[in-house]
């Protein structure tokens, strides 16, 4: 009997002592208390942040890689990526999805951002370097608020976090003017806080500069025809704010255009995003190659196959046909005929223009941008006709990557990048930069009726070293005046993602979209060795008055029962 | 007078096996001369004696009496001289001097007959003399009525036996006082029968071993006879486990079991992906069972147990599920390996030898197809038709083969057959105080890629050993260790998909043998394992030690259990790449080699190690009183698990042969890791009553905590009470041919904690964030998890059954049916349908979800023995278990028709196809999307605003869950030789197939539209893009319903008869022949596997194996 009080005992004892042991914490991951109670994990907190801001070197969700959905060019990849849903016009809420997921990722981050601004003490740590956080936050969200208005118009506005209880309440779309003027108080106040310039380790971090620039950029849709009314009031507002980033005396413009793109320390660039070359821990064996899990590829996708390249997006003519001559003329005005063997419609004062060497006597932004048949890679000389180095050579070629028309993009591309190493590009990505803006306050003058201070800037941008194209002509009329500023910022810009957004709000889209693209083959003569080109319609494009907005996720509308944008 | 008879000693005999001769050497004892017992041992007086040697002791009683003594004369020579002082006996009769003779000098003395048998036997513990004997006689016959000649009977604990004659009866004669008697014969299950000398003529029925109401049923903490199980338990023996050769366990119970639904996604070996079900789905959450391994709950993987170990598994499906509690709402699995029995060793030895083949083999389209396809494609999407010439080359075999190829990339890369093997080997046997089971597992698979690159192995080794350490302490310790080894297994699924996305006018190799680099990248260096590969490493150990104290000694009825048992995996991946040789036949004619492009030396490697410990103290407590019968017992387990992995990766390493880490270049390095805990805490206890094994009732009760909840919502409490009433034992039950009629009902409440852990804690996950810094590094960041809920908790069941069970006697039908009607609540789900998208959240589980499932599941058997040499039997299952969504977080704006409260868990939404547009004015009447063309789909616009949109969706209430299952299995046994086959089947399941990939199935190509006067009736739309609204947008024309009825499993086998078995010194030997997945009766889907729920094809197949094998037992 003994022995089984013992026994009863020892049940109730080990039954009665254990609850304890479901006190446990999770090991693989930092504890609320702890991240806002340590100035450390503040920092790597907004760390994270900077990592959600889309960049144009990836194709899905929230980075757009926009140049082929514009006439800059033509990507091989249509199908598979929906390009040409886009380019047809064929756009609706439930096929978007290669666009859809910005919407939800730049939310998702403005919540983060909002958590940090919610969380954060001001008094933790080094007030100074708190408060350089906070205006990094803050910066970081007013440039989710710029990419979402200039995509969808009318947008929710929100700069709290949503309780989980109150999640299922349904806000109203704020209109643009609302949008903008957060926007706009939220950089003002920003840029009071933040640096000039980093060293060290914090290089890359939003400065004051970068601050300002996005403000002018944020104003400068907001002017523009497609959401403004182009009052002088509103311009004035994009000059003012242009004025005032020229006035930090810490940009110029770089006297290397093609290296700038690879030097992000050079004295024009405002705002950009650094790579690293390290794979993520995956590595896909399955299929024989090497994917990035993490970072870009796009030095692969853009290079030529003779650097074993892609050629992915394809320059289209209706582009390189507008870089001006060395004479300061448009040398193409448009194509006629068949559309297998287009002849182009050539402006007789672009005297220095010879069709038979196209490439020849060109704006040198021409070479610093594109990859054509003759330019040179190191000391290589690139061959796009048929079965050369880097073109396509038979019906089976045609199942390989390669250019359709005999072009690629070069402009930022890491030449030296090489092929199976296993890591990523490490190329940066250019967000903002000092040219961008002397155009834009050009634009902003110009609506101002300054057209002097317009011809200017825009004749800044042709003038700098390297480039060297003569100072557009003075005392042009009007509307004139406003093509050649557009023109210059298509050429200037070409190919760094303001394309999309420019042609839509000047509401140029529409026209300028639908035009054919327009493709070219180089024929060389086996005997002589002798090239001729022949132009020819790659595709034909619609560009419908819907598509100058997105439409908002069809999921989104059946939450919130808001009217979709015009046309869907 | 002495007899020299020999008398074999010492030996240890396996009763339950018992060879012939031993039985005919008992029968010398105790068959003859049932003679009057004229004079006993009390009457034979000795008083004159004061003393005298032993041997005259002997000499005096066969004078004085009719006994005479028999013993081995060299067992008592030293000791027959001895003298025995008689002068300390109260009384000097014969029977007094030989127990003082038996206690001085430890002999036996056994009486049969008028023989009394003399043993210097150290075996038995202690001197004994049974003098006083009795007769039983009895007939022995089988369930049928059948006489059974040649049964074996003796009485337990000793060796005193006979067998029955040739008309089933014995006699035996019985060594005084209360015994047991052990009846067996061959194939059925061996029965005790109390006796005493009271007992009259015995008639004993003997069952078969199928189905039968006597045996032991597997419950939660316990076993309990067939016939007082109140709920729904469904018990599966090993023998129909090891008749299917699939290696994996899982595959074997598929179809077999009422109430269980299995379905095998794919095939790869050691990674079927195979889905358990019991009832169905019944919860939008997880589904999955828990699994309990030897009582040990939360033991993973038990498809990988070697199937030869399993003595049995039982599914708990109701509320007898309920003394799990907290994680029991999916139904519980139990399953039970074997122990060691009393009896000499025993050897087993098994084998298999398989080969096994894609159970479906898809058929790709033909290069000059191909060409075609792509040219339509073109054309239809205004670009340049460009392959006429090269298909007119094919046509006319002109094309040159070395660039324009027609390769059957499924035929390049995987072998037609690939071979598996297995063998077993076990040993089991025991001492009444010491009991073994021995076992090994050797299991290889091959993949059925060509080459040997990639592979399963694994072996399994268990050691189950009992030991009684007194009369009231048992002891068990239980270690199990598993060995797996996937070679390149992780990856495999990508290859199939690699398969697809190769041209067929691509080769492999130019024809000059040389690696081809195709223009899609080619699959074969990952096929063959040239471009490296992966290699996973899996160890688990199982061990537990047990106690049972028996404390009926001190307070009737009460026992006390306990166990400990320590889990651990550890777990090693490898991920190895290496460049290889491909070449490219450039434009000069030159092959180029491309070896550069393909990667550097490069290496991942991840090792994951886990320690699961769970403890367990019950208290039981079982006693009869009269009629009436009572247990029952409580219980305290705890269970914590704790884990970490570590991973790193190097490029650039100096040499192949050397795949490890140091070797790598120390730039570019990566590693991580990170660590995991869980802990349970349970108190149950279970009430069982019986009367007159009549009326049963059972109470149990659960108070389970969890840390997946917070604190203060950590517990739980899960009742559970059932019932049943055998009313074929009732007096007024006058049916004899009804053997049993039960009537069942269970309640109960159960869990599911089957969550993500903390979601009621915000966290903070560190990761790498972006790149900074004039000299760019990564940096490390922060990034927000989930948002918390404070008050998550468990997911609640609340799960009605009533079953009858009713079987006629003699095996012609035994039928359980049983109805079942379960509500969940408090499903934890996010709210995010009605959340907009822009308030950015990741919403927390909340215990919002409400769903019901309910149906019916039945089985029946049928089993005769048309002679006594034939024997069959011929049964079925079926379950139909159909669930309803009540309540779910619904976008409020979205149509009625796609709401899905009212349907089932598992839906599909998809667009109405209505035909292909056969011209463009058809286009024009109708709403299209914007890309319509002619063959493209005609989507209905089902809300009749003039657009096709995602509104246009229609919900079909199906998905890849069957909402019926069913099985049929026949079996027949004639003279040791065996054959059994078994059909599954299902209904009621649909699934999206939509070819996505550079290659698609040739029924595509071969039933595509073309134009409206060729193809008027094309059956899939014309050749596709994959932007077009045809395939990006799901409509029903991919839609296929799930039905099929399969052959699953065909086993013949030849047990050799005893004759020739036992000149090869075996007890046993068998052959058999199977085949698993041998075909369809009937397949809905037609193009692919039905079991599949890949809606491209891209997975490893499920496989086919044909196998034969040998087993012996020694």
């Amino acid at each position: 009997m003994r022995n089984l009080y013992i026994a009863l005992f020892a049940l109730i004892f080990v039954a009665g002592s254990c609850n304890d042991i479901l006190n446990v914490e999770p090991l693989d991951s930092v504890s609320d208390s702890n991240t806002w109670n340590d100035p450390e994990l503040l920092e790597l907190y907004v760390n994270s942040r900077y990592d959600e801001l889309p960049h144009g070197f990836v194709q899905w969700a929230g980075g757009l890689r926009v140049t082929s959905l514009t006439d800059e060019s033509y990507d091989i990849h249509q199908g598979s990526r929906l390009v040409n849903k886009y380019t047809q016009g064929e756009i609706t809420p439930t096929n978007m999805h290669l666009f859809g997921g910005f919407w939800i990722q730049a939310y998702s981050a403005i919540r983060n951002l909002n958590l940090f601004l919610e969380k954060a003490d001001p008094e933790l740590g080094d007030p100074d370097r708190t408060a350089q956080l906070i205006a990094e936050v803050r910066f970081l969200r007013a440039w989710f608020y710029t990419e979402l208005f200039s995509r969808y118009g009318e947008i929710p506005l929100l700069d709290y976090t949503v309780s989980v209880e109150g999640a299922n309440q349904i806000l109203e779309r704020s209109p643009i003017a609302e949008v903008v003027s957060f926007i706009e108080s939220e950089l003002t106040e920003a840029a009071e806080i933040l640096p000039e310039t980093y060293s060290g380790e914090d290089f890359g971090k939003a400065t004051k500069g970068a601050s300002i620039a996005l403000k002018a950029r944020a104003l400068l849709y907001a002017a523009s025809p497609l959401f403004g009314n182009s009052t002088t009031d509103e311009w004035q507002k994009v000059a003012d704010a242009c004025e005032e980033l020229f006035d930090l005396d810490v940009y110029s413009l770089s006297e290397d255009y093609q290296a700038m793109f690879l030097d992000v320390q050079n004295p024009e660039i405002i705002f950009f995003k650094q790579f690293s070359q390290v794979r993520g821990p995956e590595i896909n064996f399955e299929m024989g190659y090497y994917m990035p899990s993490g970072g870009h590829n796009i030095d692969e996708w853009r290079l030529p196959n003779g650097n074993n390249g892609w050629s992915q997006e394809n320059p289209l003519m209706n582009l390189i046909d507008v870089y001006e001559t060395t004479g300061g003329e448009i040398p193409v005005l448009g194509y006629t005929g068949n559309e297998n063997d287009l002849s182009p419609v050539l402006n007789s004062n672009a005297v220095q223009y010879d069709p038979a060497n196209p490439y020849d006597n060109r704006d040198p932004r021409l070479s610093y941008s594109v990859v054509y048949d003759g330019s040179m890679i190191n000391d290589r000389e690139v061959e796009f006709w048929e079965c050369g180095t880097d073109s396509r050579c038979d019906e089976v070629d045609s199942w390989w990557n390669g250019p359709l028309i005999d072009h690629t993009i070069r402009k930022g591309l890491d030449l030296d990048w090489q092929t199976g190493t296993g890591l990523n590009s490490n190329t940066p990505y250019i967000y903002m930069r000092l040219a961008e803006f002397y155009l834009t306050y050009a634009e902003a003058q110009f609506h101002l009726g300054n057209t002097g201070t317009a011809e200017e800037y825009v004749n800044r941008v042709r003038s700098r070293p390297g480039v060297n194209m003569p100072p557009i002509e003075s005392s042009q009329t009007g509307s004139d005046l406003l093509t050649k500023i557009k023109h210059e910022r298509k050429v200037e810009l070409a190919f760094e993602g303001n394309r999309w957004y420019d042609a839509r709000r000047w509401l140029d889209a529409e026209t300028e979209f639908s035009e054919d693209a327009v493709g070219l083959e180089v024929i060389r003569d086996e005997v002589t060795g002798d090239k001729s080109y022949r132009y020819f319609v790659q595709q034909q494009r619609s560009f419908p008055s819907s598509h100058y907005l997105f439409p908002i996720p069809n999921e989104e509308i059946n939450k919130t029962n808001w009217t979709q944008n015009p046309g869907y | 007078m002495k007899k020299n008879y020999i008398i074999r000693r010492g030996i240890s005999i396996n009763w339950l096996k018992l060879p012939l001769n031993i039985i005919l050497l008992c029968t010398i004892f105790s068959g003859f001369a049932y003679g009057q017992s004229d004079k006993s041992l009390h009457d034979v007086n000795l008083s004159a004696y004061d003393s005298m040697s032993i041997q005259e002791v002997f000499e005096i009683i066969e004078d004085e009496s009719d006994f005479s003594f028999s013993y081995h004369s060299s067992d008592l020579d030293t000791i027959l001289g001895d003298i025995i002082d008689l002068r300390g006996l109260s009384e000097r009769s014969a029977y007094q001097v030989l127990v003082l003779i038996s206690d001085l000098e430890n002999l036996s003395f056994k009486r049969n007959d008028k023989t009394i048998n003399v043993f210097q036997d150290t075996s038995l513990n202690k001197p004994l003399i049974e003098l006083g004997s009795y007769t039983i006689n009895g007939v022995v016959k089988d369930e049928f009525g059948e006489l059974l000649p040649g049964a074996t009977v003796y009485i337990k604990d000793t060796n005193i036996g006979t067998s029955t004659n040739s008309e089933g009866q014995f006699s035996l004669k019985v060594p005084g006082g209360e015994r047991i008697l052990v009846i067996s014969f061959v194939g059925l299950i061996t029965k005790e029968i109390s006796i005493s000398p009271e007992t009259s003529e015995l008639n004993i029925v003997m069952s078969s071993d199928i189905g039968s109401l006597d045996e032991l049923v597997v419950v939660g903490y316990g076993k309990q006879t067939k016939e007082s199980i109140t709920g729904s338990i469904s018990k599966i023996e090993s023998s129909s486990i090891t008749e299917t050769k699939s290696a994996n366990l899982a595959n074997s119970l598929a179809g077999r079991i009422p109430g269980v639904v299995i379905n095998a996604r794919g095939g790869a070996p050691g990674q079927e992906q195979i889905e358990v079900f019991i009832r169905g789905k019944a919860t939008t959450g997880d589904a999955s069972p828990l699994y309990v391994i030897d009582g040990v709950a939360n033991r993973g993987s038990f498809e990988r147990l070697n199937p030869e170990d399993i003595e049995s598994i039982s599914i708990l499906k109701d509320a007898s599920a309920a003394i799990y509690g907290a994680q029991a709402a999916n139904g519980v699995i139990l399953i039970t390996t074997k122990r060691g029995a009393e009896g000499k060793p025993e050897f087993s030895y098994s084998n298999s030898f398989s080969l096994t083949q894609p159970a479906k083999r898809q058929q790709l389209m033909n290069a000059p197809q191909y060409l075609t396809w792509i040219d339509e494609q073109n054309a239809r999407n205004n670009r340049p038709v460009i392959y006429q010439n090269i298909i007119e080359d094919y046509r006319n075999g002109e094309n040159d083969p070395n660039i324009w190829a027609n390769t059957d990339w499924w035929d390049v890369s995987m072998d037609v057959w690939s071979p598996q093997t297995q063998h077993n080997a076990s040993l089991t046997g025991g001492s009444e105080n010491f009991k073994y089971y021995l076992s090994g597992q050797y299991l290889y698979q091959d993949a059925n890629f060509i080459g040997s690159a990639f592979g399963y192995n694994q072996s399994n080794v268990r050691s189950n050993i009992d030991v009684t350490v007194t009369s009231f302490l048992d002891v068990g310790l239980d270690l199990a260790g598993r060995f797996e080894n996937r070679d390149g297994i992780e990856g495999v699924n990508g290859l199939i998909e690699g398969i697809y996305s190769m041209a067929p006018f691509e080769s492999p190799y130019y024809e000059n043998g040389l690696l081809r680099n195709t223009s899609t990248g080619n699959i074969l260096p990952g096929i063959t394992g040239l471009n490296g590969g992966s290699d996973a490493n899996r160890q688990v150990y199982n061990t537990k030690l047990s106690l049972t104290l028996n404390l009926d000694e001190w307070l009737k009825g009460v026992s006390l259990d306990g166990f400990g048992a320590i889990d651990l995996i550890n777990q090693e991946r490898k991920v190895f790449q290496k460049p290889f040789d491909i070449y490219f036949l450039n434009s000069d004619d030159i092959y180029e080699n491309l070896r550069d492009e393909t990667g550097t030396i490069s290496l991942f490697q991840q090792t994951d190690n886990e320690t699961s410990e769970s403890y367990h103290a019950r208290l039981n407590y079982s006693r009869e009183f009269g009629k009436h019968s009572i247990g029952g017992f409580v219980a305290y387990e705890q269970n914590q698990v704790s884990g970490e992995y570590i991973s790193a990766t190097r490029i650039d390493l100096v040499s192949e042969d050397l795949p490890f880490l140091f070797t790598g270049s120390e730039q570019n390095i990566d590693n991580d890791g990170r660590g995991w805990q869980s802990a349970r805490v349970n108190y149950f206890g279970r009430f069982n009553y019986a009367f007159d094994d009549k009326y049963f009732l059972e109470l149990t009760l659960r108070h389970d905590g969890s840390q997946n909840f917070s604190p203060g919502d950590r517990f739980g409490t899960f009742p559970g009470i059932s019932a049943g009433w055998r009313i074929s034992e009732e007096n007024f039950f006058n049916f004899d041919i009804v053997s049993e009629l039960k009537l069942r009902a269970s309640w109960g409440q159960l869990g599911n904690d089957r969550v993500n852990s903390f979601q009621y804690l915000q966290i903070y996950n560190v990761e790498t964030a972006s790149v900074f810094g004039e000299n760019p590094n990564l940096s490390v960041g922060l990034v927000p998890g989930r948002t918390p809920n404070p008050n998550i908790t468990w997911e609640t069941a609340e799960k009605t059954n009533v079953g009858v069970d009713f079987s006629l006697s003699r095996g012609l039908l035994d039928v359980t049916i049983d109805w079942f009607y379960e509500k969940r609540s408090d499903i934890l789900a996010p709210r995010n349908a009605s959340v907009p998208l822009y308030s950015g959240i990741e919403l927390p589980d909340e215990n919002i979800g409400i769903t019901n499932n309910r149906g019916i599941e039945l089985s029946i058997l049928h089993r005769s023995n048309v002679k006594n040499d034939f024997r069959y039997s011929v049964g079925g299952q079926l379950t139909y278990a159909r669930n309803e969504i009540e309540f779910v977080d619904e976008s409020p704006f979205v149509p009625e028709y796609q709401q899905v409260e009212g349907s089932p868990i598992d839906f599909l939404l998809v667009y109405k196809a209505e035909g292909i547009y056969q011209n463009q004015e058809e286009i024009n009447k109708t709403p299209h999307f914007p890309d319509a063309k002619p063959g493209d789909v005609r989507f209905a616009d089902v809300n009749g605003d003039g657009k096709i949109t995602a509104d246009d969706r229609i919900l079909l209430p199906y998905g890849p869950t069957p909402r019926i299952v069913y099985g049929f299995n026949v079996g027949a046994n004639w003279r040791g030789l065996e054959i059994s086959a078994f059909l599954q089947g299902q209904h009621g399941a649909k699934t999206i197939y939509r070819p996505w990939d550079i290659n698609q199935d040739e029924w595509y190509f071969e039933n595509r539209w073309i134009s409206e006067d060729e193809t008027p009736n094309a059956k899939s739309p014309a050749a596709w893009d994959m932007s077009s609204s045809t395939i990006q947008n799901v409509s029903t024309i991919w839609v296929k319903d799930n039905h099929f009825l399969r052959i699953k499993n065909v086993e013949l086998a030849y047990t050799f008869p005893k004759k020739f078995s036992e000149n090869l010194r075996l007890s046993n030997l068998k052959f058999n022949m199977s085949a698993f997945n041998l075909g369809f009766i009937y397949n809905s889907v037609g193009l692919y596997d039905p079991e599949s729920r890949s809606d491209t094809g891209w997975y490893y197949p499920q496989q086919r194996v044909i196998s034969a094998g040998l087993s012996a037992t020694f």
